[in-house]
């Protein structure tokens, strides 16, 4: 990840002559701050040559998502398109990991520490992912088509560091944001401005525990 | 059939490429000490007499179940599996075959729908007790009377589909499936219900097992049910019908008390004038219902609901035998690090709608069982349970024991899960 955004920022530097630090505070209706939503900007004015380096990842570059004590950790995360993920079974059972959406289907059993390949994700949007043998198992990644993409940290800001100056839009997307396509869109321009407050129009669903409502580890399918 | 049916589960498995499979075995080994004491020397059910227990008295160290489950899954979300048990219960130990079945489960679209589909020899879709390897019960040793009854005598050989609706693609936390089975070898469901009645037990019938019935005098020389063969076949097709049974399910996983519900029909829809060497076909119709809800942090409670009627008849109608039944069981269950407590309460009854002599199948009884349960290690539990049965049963004075019975069972078990 960051190979990929230190050769975009190689790219981009030769644009742009400024850089800024921008920073998104995301904050629900009661102003506590969320944690984990998908903070995404993609540049509106971006003349062709450079959106045609940018947009097409030299290296495919991976996110691991983990499954370990029968959850996908971390639930929620981000991609290019193009790139891939990881999936690394920290348990020691099989897994039987599937992606519901779109043209980013795909599924495949992954025996206990082991670890396997999704194929490249070519399509933006949300991949809902579950196991077929635990059904309360449950994870999203997001993918987009900019390299300007992170999560909010706990403190619920999202940072970009060495943003190049100019008009984008912004976006923010969670599985549990429950809005239209869970996005929130709004543009903006970085420049004077570097920093940004953002408060949601609604609280987020109660986000899943992931966990079995049975306590005992040897059950079955009856 | 029997036959058949083994033939065909043998031909899948040997068409079906076996090195492309993920094989696994599980299972699991439950020993026990059991101490059985009754006010009169009544014999266990599964020696033909009216004990509601399994067990003798004075059972002693017994294997109470070595469950084993093989299965073999592919790629492609087919998979066979295939659960065989031994019982160690004194004068009634018996190896064999309690499932066997194909089965496939598809994945849910991105619309949360998701089919699945088994073919072969499985259980209806009824307890919430036997949800473990090999259909053990991890709350208590003994299940409850109802599910009980469904390990002797209840078992589809036929097709099952379930059609699921999860609602976790759609921010929903609520689940729906529709269960259909179609289903033959169940025409003699009933007789060992009607016979000996309730019973509590951890004993399952194998695919090959005949069970005894009690002498009662109606299967006397000359009497109505002469004919009536000494054991039960309970896997038996008679009249070649299909049978069906449908179960609807709603699970809503509420933060705080989740919960499941399900409500289903059971009819085998046998032709009743059949026998054949001295195995009737008995008509077999139930309704029953399942919750189980988490009240409280770790507090969980269990309840089921069963209520039907079974009947035969002679070859030209000329007796019967016909039962209403009802059961229904509340467990309560408490768990806590390695340690887990649960109380259940049952209460139960056969009511004889029929006139035939020497045949008298009224029963009420009521049931209580506690059990304690400590997890050793993530894989070995020790688990004690008292059983409390109290029944009232005109039948057993044909063998000359109180009509009124309590019984009493203490157990210690040893379970370790592989």
């Amino acid at each position: 990840m960051i190979r990929l955004n230190l050769f975009c920022l190689l790219i981009l530097s030769s644009f742009y002559n400024q850089a800024a630090q921008v920073q998104i505070t995301i904050m629900a209706p009661n102003k506590s701050v969320i944690a984990n939503l998908v903070v995404f900007l993609t540049p509106i004015d971006l003349s062709s040559i450079a959106k045609a380096t940018i947009f097409s990842p030299q290296v495919i570059l991976q996110k691991i998502i983990k499954q370990k004590n029968k959850k996908f950790v971390p639930y929620i995360d981000v991609v290019q398109k193009g790139q891939i993920i990881l999936f690394d079974n920290n348990d020691d059972i099989t897994h039987h990991i599937y992606s519901v959406s779109g043209k980013n289907r795909f599924e495949f059993k992954i025996k206990g520490n082991k670890n396997k390949k999704s194929p490249i994700l070519n399509s933006t949007g949300e991949v809902a992912m579950g196991c077929n043998i635990h059904d309360w198992m449950s994870g999203y990644v997001y993918v987009v088509d900019t390299p300007f993409f992170t999560k909010t940290n706990t403190n619920g800001k999202a940072i970009f560091n060495d943003m190049p100056t100019g008009q984008y839009q912004l976006s923010i997307w969670h599985p549990q944001l429950d809005v239209s396509n869970n996005t929130i869109t709004q543009n903006i321009t970085i420049g004077k401005q570097t920093s940004w407050q953002i408060t949601l129009p609604k609280a987020l669903l109660p986000i899943p525990k992931q966990e079995s409502e049975d306590d005992f580890d040897f059950l079955e399918d009856y | 059939m029997k036959n058949y049916f083994i033939k065909t589960i043998f031909f899948i498995t040997c068409a079906l490429p076996a090195h492309a499979a993920e094989q696994s075995l599980h299972g699991i080994v439950d020993t026990r000490l059991i101490n059985v004491s009754a006010k009169s020397n009544s014999t266990s059910y599964l020696l033909g007499g009216y004990g509601k227990f399994d067990n003798k008295k004075n059972s002693g160290l017994t294997l109470a179940q070595l469950g084993v489950v093989y299965k073999a899954s592919w790629q492609n979300n087919v998979s066979i599996n295939i659960v065989a048990n031994a019982f160690g219960n004194k004068k009634h130990e018996n190896i064999g075959i309690t499932e066997a079945f194909v089965r496939y489960k598809g994945l849910p679209n991105n619309a949360g729908w998701r089919l699945q589909t088994k073919a072969g020899f499985f259980y209806p879709k009824i307890s919430l007790e036997n949800n473990a390897v090999a259909w053990s019960n991890p709350y208590t040793l003994n299940n409850s009377t109802l599910n009980t009854w469904i390990a002797e005598e209840l078992r589809n050989t036929g097709l099952q589909f379930t059609l699921e609706k999860l609602g976790k693609f759609n921010h929903s936390q609520q689940d729906f499936s529709l269960n259909l089975s179609v289903f033959k070898n169940n025409d003699t469901t009933g007789a060992m219900l009607t016979w000996h009645g309730w019973t509590s037990a951890s004993r399952q019938s194998l695919f090959q097992e005949k069970l005894k019935l009690a002498p009662f005098p109606a299967r006397w020389p000359g009497k109505p049910l002469a004919a009536q063969a000494p054991y039960s076949d309970p896997f038996l097709e008679l009249d070649n019908r299909w049978g069906a049974h449908i179960v609807g399910q709603w699970q809503f996983h509420h933060r705080q008390h989740p919960f499941k519900i399900n409500i289903g029909y059971y009819n085998n829809n046998t032709n009743t004038s059949i026998e054949i060497k001295g195995q009737y076909t008995w008509r077999m119709r139930f309704v029953h219902a399942g919750l189980k809800v988490k009240l409280a942090k770790k507090l969980e409670l269990i309840s089921q609901y069963m209520h039907g009627n079974t009947y035969m008849q002679g070859k030209n109608g000329g007796f019967a035998v016909n039962a209403n039944f009802n059961n229904a069981f509340i467990m309560l269950r408490k768990h806590w690090q390695q340690h887990q407590i649960a109380l259940r309460m049952e209460e139960f009854s056969l009511d004889d709608l029929d006139n035939t002599w020497g045949d008298n199948n009224n029963e009420y009884g009521r049931g209580l069982t506690l059990s304690y349960r400590y997890r050793l290690s993530k894989h070995s539990f020790i688990q004690s349970e008292y059983n409390w049965l109290q029944t009232n049963r005109p039948a057993r004075w044909y063998v000359k024991q109180p009509i009124k019975l309590i019984e009493r069972q203490l157990q210690l078990a040893f379970r370790v899960y592989f």
